[in-house]
C-alpha cells in the first residue's frame, strides 16, 4: 500500500494542481525524496540541507499522523503502509 | 534632562569604556523599560535586579508591574516611573522574566519607532530571548545574575557596544564547560504599510459585528495574557463567520529547538495547523488568522511578516491577519492586515 | 530543604560586592560580614546599584547592610568600615570559613587565597574581579587548585589598569559579582561548579572557563597533602 502525501495549496503549482501524491516509502524522508523524484524541486522547497543533518524548513510542517515530525524522529520518522503525510505551511508569528 | 556635569560624574566610569559615547548614554536616557515577570520568586527578583542595573546605567523611564517602584525611584531623582505598560511610549524595551524547566528565560521586545507604538502600524519590534540554562528550574542564587545579564543586553545595545542578538544562551548546565552562544539577528528588509487595495473587502467591521465570534477572540487573548494567544476564523458551508481559538504551541517548539525557535510564547505564537486542516476538511474556508501582542501595539511585526510571507511569498495569500494588542491583560487595540501580491507587503484595514 | 549555608565574609562592597552580597543573601546565607573602608560617591552609582543618590557620603558597608536587611528579612549583617589586608585578614575573618574578595586590588586576592589554603584546609574563598567589559572569578575549596597555581604572584600595582582609568560597565560587574557568589554558594553546598579550582571569565563573547591543575611547586600542594 502506498503512502499518501497531502500537498498544500501554495505548493500545488509543483504538482500539476494535485492535492495529494502517492509514493512508496518507509520513512518520511524517503517519501519526500520520492515526491521530489516525481515533481522535481519540491525537496528544496521543503527541506534545508541534503545529508544526515537535513531538516524541514522552519515555515513548513510535516505531519505524520497526528504529530509534527519534529517531535518524532524528524525525516527518519517511520511510516507504515497506507499512512498519510501532511505538508502544511506553518501558521506563526509574534509581536 | 540631567546637568552635563552630573552626567559625567554619574556615568563617567561607563563613558570611559571603549566604544561608549555620550550619544549612546543619551540614547539610554530616552529608553522606557517595562519590567514584567511570571509568578515565580526567581523571576520577580531577577526583574527587580534588572531594573536596578538599568536605572544605574541611565535608562530614563521605567514601568514596573509589581511593587518596588519607590525603591527604584530612590536610585535616581531624574527617573520617571510610569504606572502601567499602557503609558509606555517608545523607544521602549519590554522585559519578560520566566522560570523554565531548563532554568529561566528573558524575552526583551524593543520597539523603536514612536509612530508604530502609538498607531499600531510599525514593524519595528525586535525581540531578543535570553536563555539561562542551569539544567533545572532556576534557583534563588540565579536571580541577581540573571537580572544583570538581561540588563546587559539592552545597555550594551543602547550604548552602541553590541546589537541585541536574536537569541543568547548562557549555559551553566555542564560545570566542565560553561559557555555562551549568541545567535545574531538576520538582516532583513520588511515591506509593510502598503495601501489597502480598493477591491479588498474589509473584514474587521464584519467580524466585530458578531458579538459571540468577536467575544470569543477577546476572551481568549485576555485569558492567555501574558502569553500570546492565537486562533483563526473560518466561513462555514452556510456562509457564516466562525472564530476558533487554538492552543499556542510556541513554548513546545522553543523547548525542542531553541535555535530555530528562539522566542517563547510571551512574544510569539505557533498555531496548531492540524486544527485548521480539520476545519477545512469539514468544508469550511479559512478567512483569517489572529493572534495577540502582549504589552505591545497592534502592528504587523517583522516576525509576523517573515512567518506569513517568507521570502515575500504569502503562505496563505487570500487570508487576512488580525492582531490584537493586549496591555496589562486588556485588549487595547486591533488591526487587520491583508497581503498585497503586487507589492509583496501587508496592508492594514483602516479601522 | 537545602542544607544551611555557613557565614560568609565579603571584602569590598562595590561593583562586585553589591551583587555578590545580594546573591548570597537571597540564596540562603543567614550571616554576612561586609568590609569596605569607603563612602558612596556619585561615580559609584551606575554599578553599585544598592546605593541611591541620597546615600552619597554614607559608608558603603552600612548602606549595603541596610539594603540587604530590607530585601531579606531575618538576615544577620555586620558592616565593618575598614580595609582588610594580608596582615589583619585572619583576625577580621575569625569565625568565618567562607569569604569573597570583591576588591579591585590584586594583592588582596592573593591574601584571601593564602587565608583559604592555610593548614588544615577547611576554608572556601572566591576571588572576583572586573574591568571594562570583562569579569572573572576563581573559587578555592579545601580540595581544589588555588589562585597561585595559576598566577604565581600579584602583578605590580602600577601596571594594572583600574576601573577609574579604563572604565567599567555596571551590568558586567553585576554579572561578575553575582555569578561569583553563585559559584561560592554551589561550592559551599558541595555541588560541582565551573569555577571550583578554575578561572571563569566573562568577555564580550560570553562566559569561558580555564581549568587549573594543582601546580606541584605551589604552596597549596603542600597544604592539600597535609590535609588529606
Amino acid at each position: 500500500m502506498p503512502i499518501t502525501i497531502k500537498i498544500p495549496t501554495p505548493l500545488r503549482k509543483f504538482t500539476a494542481d494535485k492535492d495529494a501524491v502517492q509514493v512508496e516509502a518507509a520513512t518520511v524522508g524517503e517519501a519526500l525524496r520520492a515526491l521530489d523524484g516525481r515533481h522535481p524541486g519540491l525537496w528544496q522547497k521543503l527541506v534545508d540541507g541534503d545529508g544526515a543533518d537535513a531538516k524541514v524548513k522552519r515555515f513548513i510542517n510535516v505531519y505524520a499522523g497526528e504529530d509534527d515530525i519534529r517531535f518524532l524522529d524528524g525525516l527518519a520518522t517511520a511510516v507504515a503502509d497506507g499512512a498519510e503525510i501532511a505538508i502544511i505551511p506553518a501558521i506563526a508569528g509574534g509581536g | 534632562m540631567r546637568d552635563p556635569r552630573l552626567l559625567f560624574e554619574r556615568y563617567g566610569r561607563q563613558l570611559l569604556v571603549d566604544g561608549v559615547s555620550v550619544e549612546g548614554q543619551a540614547r539610554l536616557g530616552r529608553l522606557c523599560a517595562v519590567l514584567a515577570h511570571d509568578t515565580s520568586e526567581v523571576a520577580r527578583s531577577a526583574a527587580h535586579a534588572c531594573g536596578r542595573w538599568l536605572v544605574g546605567a541611565g535608562v530614563g523611564r521605567l514601568v514596573v508591574t509589581s511593587g518596588g517602584a519607590d525603591e527604584l525611584r530612590a536610585l535616581d531623582a531624574d527617573l520617571e516611573v510610569l504606572p502601567s505598560p499602557a503609558d509606555a511610549e517608545p523607544p521602549c524595551a519590554q522585559f519578560w522574566f520566566a522560570r523554565r524547566d531548563y532554568g529561566a528565560s528573558v524575552d526583551v521586545a524593543l520597539t523603536d519607532e514612536p509612530a508604530g507604538w502609538a498607531t499600531g502600524r510599525s514593524a519595528a519590534a525586535r525581540v531578543t530571548t535570553l536563555r539561562w540554562v542551569v539544567g533545572a528550574p532556576a534557583q534563588p542564587e540565579d536571580a541577581v545574575a540573571l537580572g544583570a545579564a538581561a540588563a546587559d543586553l539592552l545597555v550594551a545595545d543602547a550604548l552602541g557596544l553590541e546589537p541585541m542578538p536574536l537569541l543568547l544562551t548562557v549555559d551553566w548546565s555542564n560545570p566542565a564547560d560553561p559557555h555562551s552562544k549568541r545567535t545574531p539577528r538576520p538582516v532583513e528588509a520588511v515591506p509593510v504599510g502598503v495601501a489597502l487595495a480598493a477591491d479588498v473587502a474589509p473584514l474587521l467591521p464584519r467580524l466585530r459585528a458578531l458579538p459571540a465570534e468577536w467575544g470569543r477572540i477577546e476572551a481568549e487573548v485576555e485569558a492567555r495574557y501574558p502569553n500570546e494567544a492565537c486562533g483563526f476564523v473560518v466561513r462555514d458551508t452556510d456562509g457564516n463567520l466562525c472564530s476558533v481559538a487554538a492552543p499556542n504551541l510556541q513554548d513546545r517548539y522553543h523547548a525542542l529547538d531553541p535555535e530555530s525557535y528562539p522566542r517563547t510564547a510571551r512574544t510569539a505564537y505557533k498555531l496548531n495547523e492540524r486544527a485548521v486542516a480539520k476545519a477545512e476538511s469539514d468544508g469550511a474556508e479559512l478567512v483569517c488568522i489572529w493572534h495577540s501582542h502582549c504589552d505591545a501595539g497592534a502592528y504587523f511585526s517583522a516576525e509576523d511578516v517573515r512567518c506569513a510571507a517568507p521570502g515575500g511569498v504569502a503562505l496563505f495569500p487570500g487570508v487576512a491577519y488580525l492582531v490584537l494588542a493586549v496591555m496589562g491583560g486588556r485588549v487595547r487595540g486591533v488591526a487587520m492586515y491583508h497581503f498585497d501580491a503586487t507589492s509583496g507587503g501587508f496592508a492594514a484595514e483602516l479601522g | 530543604m537545602a542544607p544551611m549555608l555557613p557565614p560568609v565574609a565579603i571584602v569590598g562592597c562595590g561593583g562586585l560586592g553589591v551583587p555578590a552580597a545580594w546573591t548570597l543573601a537571597v540564596a540562603g546565607v543567614r550571616h554576612l560580614r561586609l568590609f569596605d573602608p569607603d563612602r558612596v560617591e556619585g561615580s559609584n552609582l551606575h554599578r553599585q546599584v544598592a546605593f541611591g543618590e541620597h546615600d552619597v557620603g554614607q559608608p558603603k558597608a552600612e548602606v549595603l547592610a541596610r539594603f540587604l536587611r530590607r530585601h531579606v528579612p531575618g538576615l544577620l549583617v555586620e558592616p565593618v568600615m575598614s580595609r582588610v589586608g594580608a596582615d589583619d585578614l585572619a583576625e577580621a575573618l575569625a569565625g568565618f570559613d567562607a569569604a569573597i574578595d570583591a576588591t579591585d586590588a590584586g594583592d588582596a586576592k592573593f591574601a584571601l587565597n593564602d587565608w583559604a589554603i592555610a593548614t588544615p584546609r577547611r576554608r572556601t574563598a572566591c576571588l572576583a574581579a572586573a574591568i571594562g567589559r570583562t569579569a572573572q572569578h576563581f573559587v578555592v575549596t579545601p580540595t581544589s587548585a588555588c589562585f597561585r597555581c595559576l598566577f604565581e604572584a600579584p602583578p605590580p600595582r602600577v601596571r594594572l589598569a583600574t576601573c577609574a582609568t579604563a572604565g567599567v560597565l555596571g551590568t558586567v560587574t553585576g554579572q561578575g559579582g553575582a555569578v561569583a557568589a553563585r559559584a561560592l554558594v554551589r561550592a559551599l553546598r558541595g555541588e560541582p561548579d565551573a569555577a571550583t579550582g578554575a578561572l571563569v571569565r566573562l568577555t564580550p563573547r560570553g562566559w569561558l572557563r580555564t581549568a587549573v591543575t594543582v601546580a606541584r611547586a605551589c604552596a597549596c600542594a603542600g597544604t592539600l597533602a597535609a590535609s588529606a
